[in-house]
């Protein structure tokens, strides 16, 4: 088990080195860079903001220099901002996304798996064709369109904020928004799991063994069809709680989405490695968590280096 | 009462699928007296499981039970509630399946599936209920204590007992170390040992009726031996009686006293083991001993294969379903299937050659018959 954590966190620094590389250089190699305007700075003006920024250095050296940094726990200033570091940035940004993931995650987790099991236990019923119904406008509808009618209903609703997260019911829109495609994929693959489940061998024993329905769905069923659930889920947190570039921008949320986007498009170096090294290190967390829990869930699974 | 343990009636079960209705089981008849142990014996789909599965009630949808009677102890077990059958099923009649391997649920250990059984149907005994009564200082209280013992009213076994109980059952049923074994999980165990924890599960209420359905198909030969065995010693100890469900004629030999031959849907024979053994009535039994290898001595013997197929049960022959490959089918046997002609006191056919106006051939008996 510890050692197993151990190798674990090992792999974990070196993939995260990797991403950081590939990064760093790939952005170097795109032409232009953070101080190219569409009327060119003055020749002078551009070579001293490189020499503050250390941009005159060879690349090997930039990128050395970084990572020293890096270890330090400095991502270093931006560019594009420079009333800012990357990590005031971060800072301001990273929580603003986190309570609408956080939300996303609960919301979906609390609708889509009982509506799953709802539909399974329902199967071939209106109930069953209705739940599946939303569910697939749920993933073919994209968030953007949704986050637009809340903002057209919103317009209308006098207590409904067109965007911001100001007040409780500001949080409505963008969480919904957020949640519509995976809310809808936990839902169909709860539903298929179990159904899957369902037909086993070893439910047949439970029930010939007279337990009851409500123990043989909620404690026999269930705990086997979240395992395929469970896959899904880990990388399904870390990519809602890293936020949508679309749902901010739509509602007007100061999150690192956004600064994602408008880093890469003024090719802001540091914020760009910045917000990636997050993206990674939280992705590579929430697959590591999901390794765990399997192993909690499922007793096959063990977990050995 | 009478002295049979089970008595199926006339039980007719189908599965109403969008093709059309598959006639699993057609009118079914027979018992299993207390104590015993009866072999069903019968190829795929000749509806021998779909009847035990009818008396559990476990047939899922599109199957119901159509028509017919099953009284288990003198109760029609098709009559009673939802609830009562499940208070009866891992109580009173316990199923152990042919699969051992995903027949236990993978993801809990056999302690927790093994005690919430027990704690699902068993009470503590009377006497340690009664000894429990008597610790109780209030003399009210007691006295009404003492007398929900006597209206059979006690409480469920804590979770110690219960673990206790499921040690002892996994050791009754030859699992070594079992307070060891009990807290490890269903992939921890070969399939023959996971055979032996369903069985413990099974009779861990003490079920007045075990029903078998192929349990050692999917065993090797010398872990079906073990099982067999260990089924024997359980009947002959804790007197359950055991049907015994399976397509194989050597098993039925070595355990069961009584056999009920299906096919198509139907009892085609019934009778003791000799009886079927030794003098088969009915052309489908017969067929079933002439392919069996017999000598084992190394002479080459020709096996004999019964010619065609089972019957296609959405639309089952009008008649008997075994005419279209029975060498003796006469004009009726395709019209009317026959009904159970009595031969000895304990053995019935289903053939019309046992009709008084049938031809002589060799080796069926007349017997009286119907027409």
């Amino acid at each position: 088990m510890y050692s197993y954590i151990g190798k674990k966190i090992i792999s974990s620094l070196i993939t995260l080195l990797i991403v950081i590389t590939v990064v760093f250089f790939m952005l170097r190699a795109i032409p232009g860079g953070p101080f190219t305007r569409e009327k060119p700075l003055p020749e002078a003006t551009r070579e001293r903001l490189e020499e503050a920024y250390g941009l005159n250095e060879p690349i090997i050296m930039q990128y050395f220099i970084y990572l020293g940094n890096l270890a330090q726990g400095d991502l270093g200033p931006s560019f594009n901002q420079p009333a800012y570091t990357v990590n005031e940035l971060l800072i301001e940004g990273i929580p603003q996304t986190a309570k609408i993931g956080g939300l996303a995650v609960i919301f979906i987790i609390s609708l889509g798996i009982p509506l799953g099991v709802i539909s399974a236990l329902k199967s071939n019923t209106s109930i069953d064709y209705g739940v599946m119904i939303i569910a697939t406008l749920g993933i073919t509808v994209p968030s953007f369109v949704i986050g637009t009618l809340f903002i057209l209903a919103a317009r209308d609703i006098s207590w409904m904020p067109v965007g911001g997260l100001d007040t409780p019911v500001a949080f409505i829109g963008p969480v919904v928004a957020l949640s519509g495609y995976s809310l809808s994929f936990v839902a169909r693959l709860t539903r298929s799991s179990m159904l899957e489940v369902l037909r086993q061998d070893y439910i047949r024993t439970a029930r010939a063994n007279g337990i009851s329905e409500f123990k043989v769905i909620f404690k026999h069923a269930l705990k086997n069809s979240l395992i395929p659930v469970t896959t899904y889920i880990g990388p399904m947190i870390a990519a809602l709680m890293t936020g949508s570039f679309v749902i901010e921008k739509i509602f007007v949320i100061n999150g690192i989405g956004k600064y994602f986007t408008e880093s890469v498009q003024a090719q802001d170096y540091t914020l760009v490695i910045g917000v990636t090294i997050f993206y990674a290190a939280f992705y590579i967390f929430m697959v590591f968590l999901v390794d765990i829990l399997y192993s909690v869930i499922d007793p096959r699974i063990k977990m050995e280096g | 009462m009478n002295n049979n343990m089970l008595e199926i009636k006339n039980l007719e079960t189908s599965f109403f699928t969008h093709l059309g209705e598959v006639k699993a089981v057609r009118n079914i008849s027979y018992d299993l007296k207390k104590g015993g142990i009866l072999g069903v014996v019968g190829e795929s789909g000749s509806g021998k499981s779909v009847t035990l599965l009818s008396v559990m009630r476990l047939i899922e949808e599109p199957g119901k039970i159509k028509n017919g009677e099953i009284f288990f102890d003198g109760v029609d077990l098709t009559k009673i509630s939802d609830s009562e059958i499940q208070d009866i099923r891992g109580s009173e009649i316990s199923m152990i399946f042919q699969d051992p391997m995903t027949s236990i649920n993978p993801v809990f250990t056999i302690q927790n599936q093994m005690v919430e059984v027990i704690r699902r149907h068993m009470r503590i005994s009377k006497e340690l209920a009664i000894e429990e009564a008597n610790d109780i200082n209030n003399i009210n209280k007691r006295e009404k204590v003492l007398e929900d013992i006597e209206k059979g009213l006690r409480r469920k076994l804590n979770k110690q007992e219960a673990l206790k109980r499921a040690i002892d059952y996994l050791g009754l049923v030859g699992i070594p170390e079992p307070e060891i074994r009990i807290k490890q999980y269903p992939h921890q165990f070969s399939g023959g040992m996971r055979q032996r924890v369903l069985i413990a599960m099974a009779l861990s209420c003490e079920p007045k009726l075990l029903i078998a359905d192929e349990p050692t198909t999917a065993l090797d030969v010398t872990i079906q031996a073990q099982i067999l065995d260990l089924l024997k010693k359980i009947q002959k100890e804790l007197g359950t009686s055991i049907v015994f469900i399976t397509h194989d004629l050597g098993v039925i030999a070595e355990l069961c006293e009584n056999v009920v031959v299906m096919y198509g849907g139907m009892v085609m024979e019934k009778g003791t083991v000799n009886e079927i053994f030794y003098s088969p009535q009915h052309p489908y039994t017969q067929g079933l001993h002439q392919s069996i290898p017999k000598n084992i001595t190394g002479k080459k013997e020709r096996l004999i294969p019964i010619e065609g197929s089972p019957p296609d049960l959405m639309d089952p022959p009008k008649g008997c379903p075994f005419s279209p490959r029975c060498k003796h089918a006469m004009q009726i046997c395709i019209e009317e299937a026959a009904p159970l002609t009595k031969i000895t006191e304990s053995q019935y056919s289903a053939c019309w050659l046992q009709d008084k106006n049938a031809p002589n051939v060799e080796g069926f008996t007349k017997s009286g018959g119907v027409k």
